[in-house]
């Protein structure tokens, strides 16, 4: 009997361990499963958010890749390299030699330098998404205050275990900028119309100076020079002088001010006066006389003269984006700052060539 | 030789019952735990990234405060990320927080000391030099 209670109690024991096991196993299995299935969701999560900071980066440098570049190519007048201009002044694009016009392709060149200032960040960008290397960028003009730069690329590849995200790789930012205005602003007076020639021709006919003029004397022809004098009151290089001034007065005339402003600086004015004369012969003006006739010694000399004026100026152009600043490194100060957009180019113009570029 | 009295077996079997349960559950205790360790890092660590996510995604004053930060580290312009303080409050629940560099807090809770870190690589103003510094944002 005692041996049959004791049996009874170690069957009782051992099936209590096994439900109690059972039991326990069950929900442990359960447990693990909804545990698992939540770390693997907790990480997938996890990697669309590494994901999604990550393209916070590129916009981030997008935009700062673009900054630079309208900040690097407008400083040096549209271009990426100096060298790119066809004619250069002081290590400054000409956009202007008297008739022709150089205007470059800032927008192309805007759009390659923001490429090269992207891949610069790309290269410093830790990340473990698979991305192919940029290839284009686009910069569209959306009004006037905005562009859209849009980073060219391939598909954006996450892969962690058997999970794969794949996003598109474009990166497209809209961007408030002024650039596009101040280049406007640049073409339309000395590209499509040649304003300095007009201050030239302006300023020549503020002087004044008559065209044409004559002197007569007796016995011998007035010099070219005393008929500009008799005609204008003042001497050629008097003259010329005047021109320089008036045509300095003009030129000041073209610059605007605001939040977008155009000045004109380190000038050079060049002028000239062309004088062409005929002289002419008649009317005795000095007679001698003799004991039975008399005879003309002197007869008078007509100077009769045309005066063309001439000027040439050329002038550093300076365009500013007074409003709006961004955070861009300076090639020649050696610092990142916040600063103006500026757009700076060289015009040589006037009615005669007498500035060399 | 003396036979095993009733109580003694009692025993024995309690004995053996505990132990044999004990050795079912700590194994697999001890893994769950750990995975429940793994689970609430993973939570937290995600609550962080989600933070920073929400930081780098939003705006003040129309400002995008991923430029406030990286002009702040870069030229210090503004000169402090105090007016931040308000965007950070609104963001967390805990209003626990703090935003550094390797070398410097920019921003952090007064009253907390925040536990779960994430570290990013933030884009700067261009300067060749340097384009971008690593910062690291917590949470309480």
């Amino acid at each position: 009997m005692k041996a049959v209670s004791a049996l009874a109690m170690v069957l009782v024991a051992s099936l209590s361990v096994v439900t109690v096991e059972g039991v326990y196993i069950f929900s442990t299995v359960e447990d693990f499963t909804t545990l698992k299935k939540g770390i693997r969701e907790m990480s997938i999560i996890g990697e669309i958010n590494k994901l999604e900071i990550l393209k916070r980066h590129l916009h981030q440098a997008l935009d700062y890749s673009f900054y630079q570049s309208q900040y690097d190519v407008s400083r040096i007048g549209g271009y990426s390299q100096i060298s790119q201009a066809p004619q250069t002044y002081n290590n400054l694009p000409y956009w202007r030699i008297y008739t022709a016009d150089y205007f470059p392709d800032y927008q192309k060149n805007m759009e390659s330098s923001t490429l090269d200032f992207f891949k610069k960040y790309l290269d410093k960008i830790e990340t473990t998404v698979q991305m192919a290397t940029p290839s284009n960028v686009e910069i569209t003009r959306e009004d006037t205050d905005f562009a859209s730069v849009k980073l060219v690329n391939d598909k954006m590849k996450l892969t962690k275990g058997n999970l794969t995200v794949e996003e598109n790789g474009n990166v497209l930012e809209t961007i408030k900028t002024n650039v596009f205005k101040m280049y406007d602003l640049a073409k339309g007076k000395f590209v499509t119309a040649d304003s300095v020639n007009q201050a030239v021709l302006d300023g020549i006919a503020a002087t004044g100076l008559k065209s044409s003029g004559s002197s007569t004397s007796c016995g011998s022809c007035p010099s070219d020079e005393t008929v500009f004098q008799s005609a204008n009151g003042k001497s050629t290089a008097q003259a010329k002088d005047l021109i320089k001034q008036k045509t300095d007065e003009k030129i000041d005339n073209i610059q605007v001010t605001g939040d977008i402003s155009l000045s004109l600086e380190d000038r050079a004015k060049e002028s000239d006066v062309k004088k062409t004369c005929s002289a002419s012969w008649g009317g005795c003006c000095q007679v001698a006389c003799g004991q039975n006739s008399c005879w003309c010694v002197a007869y008078y000399c007509t100077n009769s003269c045309s005066f063309t004026y001439y000027g040439a100026a050329r002038s550093l152009v300076k365009i500013t984006d007074n409003k709006v600043t961004y955070p861009v490194y300076d090639d020649n100060e050696k610092t990142t700052d916040l600063r103006n957009m500026k757009v700076n180019f060289y015009v040589l113009s006037g009615n005669k060539e007498l500035i060399s570029p | 030789m003396k036979a095993i009295s009733g109580i003694e077996m009692l025993l024995i079997g309690a004995i053996g019952t505990v132990t044999i349960i004990s050795a079912g559950v700590m194994p697999s205790a001890t893994v769950k735990l750990t995975e429940d360790k793994n689970l609430i890092f993973e939570y937290n660590y995600n609550k962080v990234q989600l933070f920073l996510l929400n930081l780098l995604s939003t705006t003040s004053d129309n400002k995008k405060v991923y430029e406030s930060v990286a002009e702040h580290i870069a030229i210090n312009k503004p000169d402090n990320l105090d007016f931040l303080k308000g965007k950070f409050d609104n963001l967390l629940e805990k209003k626990c927080y703090q935003l550094a560099t390797q070398t410097s807090v920019l921003l952090q809770a007064v009253s907390c000391q925040p536990v779960y870190f994430v570290n990013t690589t933030i884009v700067l103003p261009y300067n060749p030099n340097k384009l971008v510094e690593t910062i690291k944002v917590g949470i309480g």
